[in-house]
């Protein structure tokens, strides 16, 4: 009843005007930044910080949040309908989202990704008023044993992702972990695999593998075949999800949205992993997996209710313990620092009208985004009509003034066409790309976890078995692993029995 | 009536030029640079950072206050530890319309390796401006309540502490290394990627101690999540007035951040000495005074010579420690 009280207050400081409008402006911008290939809601933030100098905490805040929310829908345009991911937490997307729209359905997932979209996110912020404090407890238990055990179960469900050959996929996951490793040793200070590139010295970043492996691998290899085929329209028929999409969607979009939240509260984990979580959670639990990859809408309701619940998530630890759950609420804390406002465990205390405001103001962004998604679609699949010809190039300038205005950087733009090359051979070669990219995120998070477990521990193995939710999840990963041997065996012995 | 719009337009570019001549005649004399273009303040990493709100600061306050007749882009170029920043900088060589935001890795940054070609020594130095003080911190819980108990406890125990910070090579793991070395406490440190995940891994009992700004804290302290046991400054600090300086504890290291403004080489004295005079000023404002006092940092202006001698010492220091870590071959 209290929080219902506190809320209202917050209602009260979000509906002012000038709230509304950072609110909305919020969104807007957010949802333009996740379109943009390569832009993410955190540089994205860090480009439109400056803008909201001389605005007080609250509204900036705001704005902020507007535009983390809105950069999670905005991503999800892209990724159905020209296969790039506008950020990296709607790489899962592209997988069904864009077999969707080239068999005309691109209206129905964007419509299934933005409702999904809202029910999570609203969620979210609900769980986020109701919970936070006691679940933070629970993410502050997760150590680095934790997240190793984390990652490596999620390391193992790689494979399933991709559809089709398991070998090619675990061969693109090494040459994923390979490219990983590159950029400076946290834990030795030396330089690993960076040939004296200076700007490889933070290794490589992930954004740029993504846009480079979907985006322009993908239109580099569309460009050659209709050289030769003529002309392919897609045809847009019912732009809005049908009864049987609903049917397959809302056990997707519940799952998603707590796997979701529960991530997001996770330090250090994020919008990513959450998503791909879910994508693996689905696939595991239909009872046609081979639909996935081919146009599932099951595959993008689910992961895009969880990168959206995964926002309400990372506020958690930002508004109750001044820590940032993820790299957009790091951007967060430290703007909000820049404005002499200092999150810490006494925010709710001493600052209420600013939390509740801005809990509230999520909530608020939340409808923004829905009906500005759900209106727009009609617009947005359009782009579908625009002549291949046209919308080639234009893909590769948008991909590549994404990628340069993450960190400013040509080298990153040098790099993001040598991926570009390797996505065209990956698809002619017929290899996934999306185990390549998800092993690049996840990578440099398991190695750094194994070896603070190690150093910890000071390098026994008994650190794995004796805490109990680091055993619990590893041996989750093993079961991901054994699962499909036992099946296997069991399978053989039938039709060894029926032989003989 | 058209010859006299003339004559008054004639009349209002003389008295330009005059007043241009005015000002480039400076009746001090010693600075006879003035930026006719605006002056871009790169910060060598990405925003929200302590380097990043302190060239916020510092540039907001040029533009607000009128300390330059320019505009002060801030622009940000994150990346390999500040070397990336570095080396756009130093490719600006001779042009006096860049500023840079120099802090420890910039320093550390050319003796890690990590710039191969550019240290400190290949800038145009302008001045120091002030220090962030680091305090020693454990959580609420810690059975260690005092530094003493923490030092008692780890004497014999090689490894028994977890110290946690950023990458090895990085301020924290010296300022462990400095500490390790000065009461012959071998510490068992973990590299955390930002001081993020660092404080949730302190406030989670998975490591024993770690080093921050007392600004990125105090809210902690404020909370009782978590206690500071030292300070690693020459001076109490009056926003953590109980908290006692290592030196008092009879442990002889002092360690800070240092906040400063670099230029790229070969700018000409009058630049330098104009930027002197603009770096000076700022720190007469009540806005800068306020980002000091609001951060809990120390407020010392050094000139381009004393902030070379600084760097050179800070260089000795350091590269000892970072031999010992093998963070720099022998």
């Amino acid at each position: 009843m209290e929080a219902l009280q506190q809320l209202m207050m917050g209602f009260s400081v979000a509906v002012t005007p000038v709230n509304l409008l950072y609110c909305l402006l919020g969104t807007i911008a957010g949802t333009i930044i996740g379109a943009l290939p390569g832009i993410g809601p955190s540089a994205g933030i860090s480009i439109l910080l400056p803008l909201t100098f001389g605005v007080n905490p609250t509204s900036a805040m705001i704005m902020m949040a507007g535009i983390y929310c809105g950069a999670m829908y905005g991503g999800t345009i892209t990724s159905v309908l020209i296969n790039v991911p506008g950020e990296a937490s709607s790489v899962m997307t592209t997988l069904d989202g864009y077999q969707m729209a080239l068999q005309g359905r691109a209206g129905a997932a964007l419509g299934i990704a933005a409702i999904g979209s809202f029910i999570a996110g609203t969620v979210s912020v609900v769980l986020l008023m109701l919970v936070a404090v006691p679940l933070v407890k629970v993410a502050l238990s997760f150590g680095p044993p934790e997240y190793f055990a984390l990652m490596l179960m999620g390391l193992t469900t790689i494979s399933g992702l991709a559809g089709g050959s398991a070998l090619k996929a675990f061969l693109v996951t090494f040459l994923g972990l390979l490219v990983s490793t590159s950029g400076m040793d946290a834990f030795s200070g030396h330089p690993r695999l960076t040939f004296d590139f200076t700007e490889l010295l933070d290794g490589v970043n992930f954004l740029v593998v993504a846009v480079g492996l979907f985006g322009i691998g993908e239109v580099l290899y569309t460009a050659e075949k209709t050289l030769k085929l003529e002309f392919v329209t897609t045809t847009i028929k019912n732009v809005w999800p049908t009864r049987e999409d609903w049917r397959l969607s809302w056990m997707p979009i519940t799952r998603g949205t707590f796997i979701g939240f529960i991530v997001g509260v996770l330090p250090g984990a994020g919008g990513t992993i959450a998503s791909f979580l879910s994508y693996a959670t689905e696939k595991k639990f239909s009872r046609h997996p081979e639909r996935f990859g081919k146009g599932a809408i099951e595959g993008v309701a689910g992961p895009e209710s969880a990168n959206n619940s995964s926002t309400g998530g990372a506020m958690v630890p930002l508004l109750t313990l001044g820590i940032p759950g993820s790299g957009t609420t790091a951007i967060m804390l430290g703007a909000l620092m820049m404005f002499g406002l200092q999150p810490g465990p006494l925010l709710f205390q001493k600052n209420p009208d600013f939390v509740w405001g801005v809990i509230a103001s999520m909530y608020i962004g939340n409808v923004m985004l829905l009906i500005m998604n759900i209106g727009c679609i009609p617009l947005f699949v359009k782009i579908l009509k625009i002549p291949n010809s046209l919308l080639m190039p234009l893909i590769i300038v948008f991909s590549t003034v994404g990628v340069y205005a993450v960190d400013n950087s040509l080298f990153d733009v040098g790099l993001l066409y040598v991926f570009s090359i390797v996505g065209y051979l990956m698809r002619k070669f017929d290899l996934p790309p999306a185990p390549l990219v998800l092993s690049v995120v996840l990578g440099p998070m398991v190695e750094r976890a194994l070896r603070q477990s190690l150093t910890m521990s000071l390098g026994s193995y008994d650190i794995f078995y004796t805490r109990p939710i680091t055993l619990g999840l590893l041996l989750m990963a093993f079961a991901v692993i054994l699962w499909p041997l036992i099946g296997w065996i069991r399978q053989r012995r039938r039709t060894g029995t029926a032989g003989s | 009536m058209k010859s006299s719009m003339r004559n008054i337009r004639i009349i209002v570019l003389a008295l330009l030029a005059v007043s241009a001549v005015a000002l480039a005649a400076d009746p001090a004399g010693a600075a006879s640079f003035t930026p006719n273009r605006p002056i871009e303040f790169v910060i060598f990493a990405s925003p929200g950072g302590g380097s990043s709100i302190f060239a916020e600061t510092v540039g907001g306050i040029m533009e607000k206050e009128k300390l330059v007749p320019v505009a002060v882009p801030r622009v940000y170029k994150p990346g390999g530890s500040q070397a990336v920043g570095m080396a756009y900088l130093h490719e600006k060589k001779g042009t006096p319309f860049y500023l840079g935001s120099t802090s420890n890795s910039y320093v550390l940054a050319g003796l890690t390796g990590a710039s191969k070609t550019i240290s400190h020594k290949d800038f145009t130095d302008i001045a120091i401006l002030a220090f962030d003080e680091m305090v020693l911190i454990a959580r609420q819980e810690s059975p260690y309540k005092s530094f003493k108990d923490l030092i008692a406890a780890a004497k014999g125990k090689p490894k028994s502490i977890k110290w946690g910070g950023s990458n090895v090579g990085g301020s924290d793991s010296i300022l462990a290394a400095m500490i390790g070395k000065a009461t012959g406490v071998q510490f068992n440190y973990i590299a955390f990627q930002g001081g993020g995940e660092v404080n949730a891994a302190l406030l989670g009992g998975h490591i024993d101690i770690a080093s921050a700004n007392p600004t990125e804290v105090m809210p902690q302290f404020e909370g009782k999540t978590m206690r500071a046991l030292a300070l690693a400054a020459d001076e109490r600090l009056s926003g953590l007035k109980d908290v006692p300086t290592l030196k008092e504890l009879g442990i002889n290291v002092t360690f800070s951040t240092f906040r400063g403004i670099n230029a790229p080489p070969g700018i000409s004295p009058e630049a330098v000495a104009y930027y002197q005079q603009v770096a000076k000023k700022v720190m007469e404002t009540a806005a800068f005074k306020k980002y000091i006092a609001d951060n809990f940092m120390t407020a010392k202006f050094m000139d381009g010579a004393q902030t070379r001698k600084f760097y050179d010492s800070f260089a000795d220091r350091t590269g000892d420690i970072l031999r010992e870590l093998g963070v720099v071959k022998k």
